[in-house]
């Protein structure tokens, strides 16, 4: 089986490139040139600087009009679970960090005057005050009856332009085995999680109160879960990058060589529509046959579509495992014209390639033209993990996990590990 | 004069062989062997090959006081898997473990020896015993 990582920087004769474009399947390759600044590897005239360290475990960020910064954590720090901070001096560098917020989580984002946050079990936000780094400490609850669930609970979300804000609800199990995760247990059928959780659900961003079970509305399912989330206001349509499921190796030694389980299935890019439907937990996207695939624990031999022929494509399939965190399309002046309306994923990094080499642990650009993906995506950030390869993802020291566009058109990342905040400016 | 070597080889070899099965090293070693055949089946793919966990997911079992501590919570958290909060060295985590009760006494005993013995830690074997026990205690 063909490694495609470990391609990534032998670019593809062009012919190959135009044919595996067509699925968004394609190799990638490192900017031509590239140089290190702030810690980071980043494409010619791009430079970093570190805002701010230490801050905890930190998830997703957001960045205000006036330039104030909100981090998401994932373990509360200093008795808060969001961090705060204000650079005074116009330096990028943080002046000002306070901490505050009852609750941890993922989601963070800035709509209508609020700072809405997606902490677990539901989605709050904090009225703004004029002038002042930290809001209102009293929230209002959005939307609530979100699951307490030991895996795949962020909460990130997205607004559209009609008053909607968009919430994943991550499916709290690897493929919908009855016990989760074990080896030779069929898939449930139908999947009951489905009724509940993966998929995208939509709520009205400015009413209180809405319970998921009767006031949300399941926009799309068949998602195992999405954390990198976001509205596409250019062309009006909802995007995600989904976590493909784990372990198929593990669980189906007869069906997947160890080989095989590293690099499937792929971490699929998806544009949606309301009704949409993907595939999870009975399908997986093949990266390499580039085509959907039944699922082994219903039934899949790892080459049969079966019932996996009328779910959805994705528009893009990235390597397996790499952890899709969040997700930027990027609407800023400050960087060269082949980004604009491109998007950002940042990719976390894996855990299940073990014992081959872990994958991602960068910040990648797929450049888009017309509302669609054009050609190769390729590493923007990379040297996160500070060391090559990252075998276990404790080997990392930091891992991107945040994206926010600043209002002058900068980048921000957000690291998980240690909670370091990265600001990428352009010729500046 | 061959058939004199290959003869005294002969008794060289049945002096060696049973001399090592009645070596402890080789019980140890073979404990050893299967414990670490079991955990680069079933245990890896989260708690990763050195042991080092996955962090803000999976807890390491490396240098780990949990992995150093009591035998019977082991033998449980195997047998029956975990949901909830657990604390290692100081950090939560709040993932799920999967229970692996196909695994026979034997094996848990084994697995758990090998971990606690490897990866920075070091604590007592586990026995069959140990792993028996513990599983009738959570029975009741």
């Amino acid at each position: 089986m063909k490694n495609l990582s470990l391609k990534r920087l032998i670019p593809l004769p062009v012919s190959v490139i135009m044919i595996l474009s067509c699925t968004g399947q394609a190799e990638n390759h490192e900017s031509e040139t590239a140089s290190k600044s702030g810690g980071l590897t980043l494409p010619n005239g791009f430079r970093a600087i570190v805002v701010a360290s230490s801050l905890g475990r930190g998830r997703h960020i957001a960045v205000n009009n006036n330039g104030d910064i909100y981090l998401s954590l994932e373990q509360k720090n200093n008795d808060g679970g969001i961090v705060a901070l204000r650079d005074t001096n116009s330096d990028a560098i943080a002046d000002i960090v306070s901490f505050f917020g009852q609750f941890t989580g993922t989601g963070i984002k800035i709509h209508d005057g609020y700072l809405y946050f997606g902490a677990d079990t539901a989605v709050v936000r904090y009225k703004l005050i004029e002038g002042e780094l930290v809001p209102d400490k009293d929230y209002e609850l959005i939307a609530y009856g979100f699951g307490k669930e030991g895996q795949h609970a962020a909460k990130p979300f997205t607004f559209d332009d009609n008053n909607n804000i968009y919430v994943n609800v991550g499916a709290p199990s690897n493929a919908c085995q009855e016990p989760d995760r074990t080896p030779g247990t069929p898939g449930l059928d139908p999947c009951p999680i489905l009724n509940y959780a993966g998929g995208i659900w939509r709520f009205k961003a400015d009413e209180i109160n809405q319970n998921q079970r009767t006031e949300g509305y399941r926009y799309a399912t068949g998602l195992r879960n999405c954390v990198a989330i976001s509205w596409n206001h250019s062309d009006n349509h909802l995007y995600v990058v989904q976590q493909g499921r784990d372990q198929l190796a593990q669980f189906f030694p007869d069906l997947y060589t160890q080989e095989q389980g590293a690099n499937l299935p792929a971490e699929a890019f998806y544009k949606l529509n309301d009704g949409d439907n993907c595939g999870w937990p009975y399908c997986y996207y093949d990266n390499f046959k580039n085509k959907l695939v039944l699922a082994p624990e219903y039934g899949g031999n790892g080459d049969i579509t079966g019932r996996c022929a009328d779910k959805t494509d994705p528009i893009m399939a990235f390597p397996a495992h790499t952890s899709p965190d969040d997700l930027l399309f990027y609407t800023g002046n400050m960087f060269p014209e082949k980004y604009k309306n491109g998007a950002f994923i940042a990719f976390h990094g894996s855990w299940n390639r073990s014992p081959e080499e872990q994958e991602g642990y960068y910040v990648a650009f797929v450049p888009f033209e017309n509302n669609k993906p054009v050609g190769n995506w390729e590493i923007f950030a990379n040297g996160f993990a500070g060391k090559e390869p990252v075998m276990s993802p404790a080997d990392a020291e930091y891992r991107p996990c945040g994206l926010a566009q600043g209002p002058d058109g900068s980048l921000y990342i957000a690291d998980s590990e240690k909670g370091r905040i990265w600001r990428i400016f352009y010729n500046k | 004069m061959m058939n004199i070597f290959v003869y005294l080889l002969a008794i060289f070899m049945t002096v060696m062989s049973c001399k090592n099965s009645n070596n402890s090293k080789s019980y140890k070693q073979t404990v050893e062997d299967n414990g670490k055949k079991i955990y680069l089946r079933y245990c890896y793919a989260c708690h990763q090959t050195d042991g080092s966990g996955v962090p803000g997911m999976y807890p390491p079992i490396r240098n780990s006081e949990v992995v150093n501590g009591d035998k019977s919570r082991l033998v449980t958290i195997i047998t029956r898997g975990m949901t909830g909060e657990i604390e290692v060295n100081g950090i939560k985590y709040n993932n799920a473990m999967p229970r692996q009760n196909f695994l026979t006494d034997t094996e848990v005993a084994d697995v758990l020896t090998y971990i606690r013995s490897n990866f920075e830690n070091s604590a007592s074997a586990v026995t069959i015993y140990d792993v028996e026990k513990a599983r009738a205690e959570n029975e009741q």
